[in-house]
């Protein structure tokens, strides 16, 4: 294993990734540390943050997971913009299809540790081949079917 | 939803206490390193294959529809947001 962390680790303003000695990857969503509120920042950024997390053949399971009980709680619609206008849905669109995309394109187990609240883009909770919830909580209804089939 | 709903649905695999499900994640990944990597990988890219084609066909469906959706709500935000002697016809 590298002495030294990846520079990918430390680009996401709102992903926290640490690596144990034996490539297990731990991808913490946050927002300064607590539940994250996603924003129009974090669509562009996960593209990025999930194919450098699939290229990266230092990670062997990759697990995600959220940050103070939560998954992804709320959302800061105003930084999306002008959602009617077609320019700026056409950047939610391409980004959302290159994130889902990039999130399939991970070539090593993916397991989701889900607590609390999945409001906000459950898809990237059900895309891992397995995930595991903590009881009790609210969630929306899943985007797509739940991939684990073992 | 619960997450014992999710689960009877399929949706999510396991259902652990508050609190447990990074630990039962990393426990899951100790497990699946015993096997070798090659395996590991290429039993992803098996299980995943299907949800990925369905994810190139649907998505953008979605998408488009989910676009549609968001203007439709400024456009009745909008509306809201307008004096009511313009709405309506006059008798």
């Amino acid at each position: 294993m590298k002495a030294t962390q990846p520079d990918y680790f430390t680009t996401y303003r709102s992903l926290k990734l640490s690596r144990d000695a034996q490539g297990v990857l731990v991808v913490e969503f946050h927002t300064k540390g607590g539940p994250l509120t996603f924003t129009a920042q974090d669509h562009t950024d996960f593209v990025d943050a999930f194919y450098r997390i699939a290229q990266d053949r230092e990670n062997k399971i990759v697990i995600l997971t959220g940050t103070g009980g939560e998954f992804i709680p709320g959302i800061d619609f105003a930084t999306f913009g002008n959602v009617a206008d077609p320019e700026v849905w056409s950047q939610v669109h391409d980004e959302g299809v290159q994130i889902l995309e990039n999130l399939a394109n991970i070539r090593v187990p993916v397991i989701a540790a889900i607590e609390g609240h999945v409001n906000v883009h459950s898809e990237y909770a059900l895309l891992p081949r397995r995930s595991r919830k903590s009881g009790g909580v609210s969630a929306k209804p899943a985007a797509g079917d739940g991939s684990d089939s073992l | 939803m619960t997450a014992q709903t999710a689960y009877e649905w399929g949706v999510v695999a396991e259902v652990v206490r508050d609190g447990k499900a990074l630990a039962r994640a990393r426990e899951l990944a100790g497990l699946y390193l015993k096997a070798p990597e090659v395996t590991r990988r290429n039993t992803r890219a098996h299980f995943i294959q299907p949800l990925k084609e369905r994810i190139v066909r649907e998505v953008g469906h979605g998408l488009s529809l989910e676009g549609a959706s968001a203007a439709d709500l400024v456009k009745a935000m909008q509306a809201k947001a307008q004096p009511i002697a313009e709405k309506g016809k006059v008798a």
